[in-house]
């Protein structure tokens, strides 16, 4: 699988019929498993994703950067749903969690604080 | 004049928008857990009405899932992590103060203490918690008694032990480290025996058993390929080459494939 930048984690998705990489150039891919075809990027524009988590359905994936904010992707078309951004920004992002149903996301962060997100404040989540 | 209005303008305009993103994503927030340094890992309780968090402010806290807190489990140093037992009685906790700790999780009250010489870096209990397995800055690993808090055995490196697991049944026991090896124990719930000793090149930065435990990954932090053995004799039985550092590396449920990731793109 051919990023152009080192790549900083990956997953396999539910089914392990593909694959997800975060990379420092600021994209994260989802890859075909079996032939390694580039299937989707994920553009996360000047923000580096520092990590990553799929949603136990397998639909929706969340990323973290530096900047404290959370991003929500739709896996299927690959569109940004939505932007997690803490009112008060004094540190990156860490990390993430989906719960069981997938409706809440705990994530925590430099600045001192873990928040549950209500992942259903996204439009068309 | 008429700049400084127009940049008065658009600050205003900028606070506007700003307050209205706010709005937006703050009402997304359903709790904030309050720590005094960053939060270094969460995790839920099984029904999702407690959390756990750890911090480099040296404590380790279970909230409610308003925020509330519930208790407070104090530190000397940065907490490296906290899981809950498999019933949800109990907490075990580790510090880069040399200690794991074994907690009541109705008030947090300390019930065992496993000390170290060193930072604990992890912590894995037996499959049935009859045992906590702990690995140390110290070059140990040790083996505790969940209920006596005493020290069963000890694995012995000569550098930082980075990681360590239990095969399914508990009768076995990987170690990896700074110093280059990866040990392979036996446990016996008394003591422990080398099985094999699989040397490296540099520093083991990860290894990985795959879920059938019939093959074991690694990686180094200065090698460009991961190494699979057979860790009930120590055999290598290929070498995965990248084209740069290895930054992990995984198995597949099944354990019949490995994904691995790299510096080199």
């Amino acid at each position: 699988m051919g990023n152009e930048a080192a790549v900083i984690g990956a997953a396999f998705s539910k089914d392990e019929t593909s694959v997800l990489t975060w990379a420092n150039d600021n994209t994260v891919k989802l890859w075909d498993a079996v032939t390694g075809k580039l299937i989707r990027t994920f553009d996360h524009g000047i923000v580096q994703p520092t990590g990553a988590a799929l949603n136990h359905a397998g639909d929706r994936l969340i990323t973290w950067s530096d900047d404290g904010t959370l991003r929500l992707w739709d896996i299927g078309n690959g569109a940004l749903l939505f932007t997690f951004d803490p009112a008060t920004q004094q540190g990156g992002a860490l990390g993430a969690i989906w719960s069981a149903n997938d409706q809440e996301i705990l994530a925590w962060s430099q600045d001192s604080t873990a928040r549950i997100w209500d992942a259903k404040a996204a439009p068309s989540f | 004049m008429k700049n400084r209005f127009m940049v008065l303008l658009l600050t205003v305009a900028l606070f506007a928008i700003t307050a209205v993103a706010s709005a937006q994503t703050t009402t997304a927030i359903l709790a904030t857990i309050s720590h005094n340094d960053s939060v270094i890992g969460a995790l839920w309780n099984k029904d999702e009405s407690q959390v756990l968090t750890w911090s480099l402010d040296g404590t380790a806290r279970v909230s409610d899932d308003t925020g509330t807190r519930v208790f407070t489990i104090q530190y000397a140093d940065t907490v490296n992590g906290a899981i809950w037992n498999a019933d949800q009685t109990q907490i075990l906790s580790w510090s880069e103060d040399g200690t794991a700790r074994l907690s009541s999780a109705t008030d947090g009250a300390t019930v065992q203490t496993f000390t170290h010489d060193d930072a604990v870096l992890g912590v894995s209990y037996s499959a049935d918690g009859t045992f906590v397995l702990t690995w140390s800055a110290d070059a140990t690993a040790r083996i505790w008694g969940t209920t006596t808090g005493e020290e069963v055995a000890r694995i012995q490196h000569t550098d930082i032990v980075r990681g360590a697991t239990w095969n399914a049944d508990a009768t076995r026991i990987v170690t990896w480290s700074s110093d280059g090896t990866i040990f392979v124990n036996s446990f016996d719930g008394t003591a422990v025996a080398s099985v094999a000793t699989l040397p490296n090149d540099a520093p083991v930065a990860g290894a990985a058993l795959n879920s059938t435990q019939t093959r074991l990954i690694s990686w180094t932090s200065a090698g460009n390929n991961i190494v699979v053995w057979n860790p009930t004799d120590g055999t290598q039985i290929a070498v995965l080459n990248h084209a740069a550092p290895v930054v992990g590396a995984t198995w597949n449920a099944a354990g019949t494939r490995i994904m691995s990731w790299s510096e080199d793109g």
